[in-house]
């Protein structure tokens, strides 16, 4: 075997010039590119590092405003739901209000018509029932009965106990004159029958004087008045009893219905 | 035989003979090149890519005696020198 | 071409029978001529081999990023780059990267040369001897300067003295032999892998070098990465002399 000088040289000069070549082209850029990627992430890392600082930083003011927040939030609603509480206690109350106020109305309105009610109904009773008594009275009442009332009345009188007597007596002292009303008209003689009765057991005066009216409205029946005394013992005053006890049971009635 | 075809005969021997020869001792320190790179290696595993780089730089060594056996059995064979001069002297 | 003459009156051409190879038939073909000089296939295959690294290399490191993505032919190369790197500090001891063009130069060389035997036509540079005795002769022109600066001349001229004196032929005997037989190594496993693939191919055309051929592009790159790295450890040999420190505990004292 031969070596070929020429293509010793050649290739000696060959591979001097690829070192050179690939010094300038091909490493000495590589190594730069792999160094500024070192010096790249470092920086990179670097950043990293203080931004995920940073943001930890952030999350925990974040955290504080948030506890801060709750707190407003939790006073707020508190606040809010006593608020509420009162407004709604105090529109129940202008509700129960209202409302006992428009009770008491129409209470009152019903009482109202209820009273209107017995009152026409007792009016009516009481009209029919007087109306009928008096129509029945006074087609049996005849002159009669006049004479067996005063009877009546004289027994009544002597029956008063002493203390009435002398009350009576006394008022017709003051004013020295005697009203006696009665319904059916009296005759003179039992108008002097009267007179001297009353007389005589009152112990009047003789001067006394005596007046005779008379009135429909007691239906039958006598009434006698001084001043303020009043002994009565007439039809009307049986009415008016009557009427009282009708009134008491209307209303009971009423009351327990 | 004349001095031409001896010459011939004795250097294809003396070729086929060298390189036979020359590649038993080579072969087989090879083989313990390697039997001590894998022992090495499933022992530390750790360190297998730098005991498989030394393995080569050995290999490589190694093989270079069996090299030289193959070189002179090429000079033997293409640059012969007797064998050109013999050649020649026919000629 | 004269090499595809098949001229069987010469009884030794019958075992390559269709191609003349021989162990400088690749310097014998000349393809053109520069003016006196003929420029053979070696050569001008070198030249094609080096125009296609830099243009690899020129063509990844165009725009390097180093903030976007890179390109795969950037990242490739970085890869190359930075695994020769490693090795070369590793083996060498150096944290400086002075080792790194030497071992990149001739790995990268070397390996495009093997690898593009995949080519039929291409005949690789490094199969013919004058390229791999350049290359080794680059490696011995590489050590004593890499020793001198490293260790100055001094422990450059130490190291052939260094069990004793009388050793001296034998160090400068091995110094060149240690290059040669580098080169040797490198020549001698292209060739036979070439010589192996055209003899099959002599007996069964186109099925049975297929093995030869793929067993012939591991062992290339294998050779590539050795001669790299032998390249490397030859010139680091010789390093300067650190003087360790003193820890011995001194036992004459005692200890308590």
């Amino acid at each position: 075997m031969s070596i070929d000088f020429f293509t010793f040289f050649a290739q000696m000069f060959n591979l001097l010039l690829l070192l050179y070549l690939l010094r300038r082209f091909l490493y000495l850029p590589v190594l730069k590119a792999v160094e500024e990627r070192q010096k790249f992430i470092e920086r990179e890392l670097k950043k990293a590092a203080s931004s995920h600082k940073q943001a930890l930083q952030l999350e925990e003011e974040c955290r504080q405003k948030m506890a801060e927040i709750e707190v407003q939030k939790q006073e707020i609603l508190s606040r809010t739901r006593s608020e509420a509480q009162e407004l709604a206690e105090k529109l129940t109350k202008e509700a129960q209000h209202q409302f006992v106020v428009a009770q008491k109305q129409w209470k009152q309105r019903l009482q109202n018509e209820q009273q209107t009610f017995e009152r026409a109904v007792q009016a009516l009773l009481t009209e029919h029932f007087k109306s009928f008594a008096v129509s029945a009275l006074k087609q049996m009442a005849g002159v009669s009965l006049n004479d067996l009332m005063l009877a009546k009345l004289q027994e009544k009188i002597k029956n008063l106990p002493q203390r009435k007597k002398q009350e009576f007596a006394a008022a017709y002292q003051l004013k020295k004159h005697i009203e006696i009303v009665s319904a059916p008209k009296l005759q003179p003689q039992q108008r002097r029958q009267v007179t001297a009765f009353l007389q005589e057991q009152f112990e009047l005066p003789v001067e006394t004087k005596f007046k005779f009216v008379t009135d429909e409205k007691l239906v039958c029946g006598v009434a006698i008045q001084a001043e303020d005394q009043l002994i009565e013992w007439n039809f009307a005053a049986f009415l008016t009893e009557f009427r009282k006890h009708v009134d008491n049971d209307v209303q009971q009635l009423v009351n327990k219905g | 035989m004349d001095a031409v075809s001896l010459i011939g005969a004795f250097s294809v021997l003396g070729a086929c003979l060298c390189m036979g020869i020359g590649s038993i001792g080579s072969a087989v320190g090879e083989g313990n090149v390697a039997a001590s790179a894998l022992q090495a290696m499933a022992q530390q595993p750790d360190e297998a890519s730098r005991i498989r780089s030394t393995m080569f730089v050995a290999i490589a060594m190694v093989e270079t005696t069996a090299l030289y056996a193959l070189l002179i059995a090429f000079l033997v064979l293409y640059a012969n020198p007797f064998w050109n001069y013999a050649v020649a002297q026919v000629q | 071409m004269s090499v595809f003459e098949s001229d069987f009156s010469r009884w030794w051409d019958i075992p390559l029978a269709g191609r003349q190879i021989g162990l400088d038939s690749y310097d014998k073909i000349i393809l053109f001529k520069i003016g006196d000089v003929g420029i053979n296939v070696t050569i001008f295959n070198s030249w094609l081999v080096i125009a296609l690294i830099i243009l690899c290399c020129r063509l990844a490191t165009r725009n390097l990023s180093y903030e976007r993505k890179a390109s795969k032919l950037q990242v490739a190369l970085e890869g190359i780059v930075l695994w020769l790197q490693k090795e070369a500090n590793e083996i060498s001891g150096s944290k400086t990267n002075q080792y790194l063009g030497l071992a990149m130069g001739l790995f990268c060389f070397i390996l495009v040369c093997n690898i593009l035997t995949i080519i039929p036509w291409f005949r690789a540079p490094t199969a013919s001897i004058s390229t791999t005795m350049g290359l080794a002769a680059v490696v011995f022109l590489a050590i004593p300067y890499f020793s001198i600066k490293n260790a100055g001349l001094k422990g450059y001229l130490k190291k052939f003295i260094d069990p004793i004196p009388l050793m001296l032929p034998m160090n400068i005997f091995s110094e060149f032999f240690s290059s040669f037989a580098m080169g040797l190594r490198l020549f001698g496993n292209m060739l036979s892998g070439v010589m192996f693939v055209s003899i099959l191919s002599a007996f069964i055309p186109l099925i049975a070098p297929l093995s030869m051929q793929s067993l012939g592009l591991l062992t290339g790159s294998i050779q590539a990465y050795i001669f790299a790295l032998l390249a490397v450890v030859y010139s680091s040999s010789v390093q300067e002399k650190i003087e360790p420190e003193n820890n011995f505990v001194n036992l004459d004292k005692g200890e308590k």
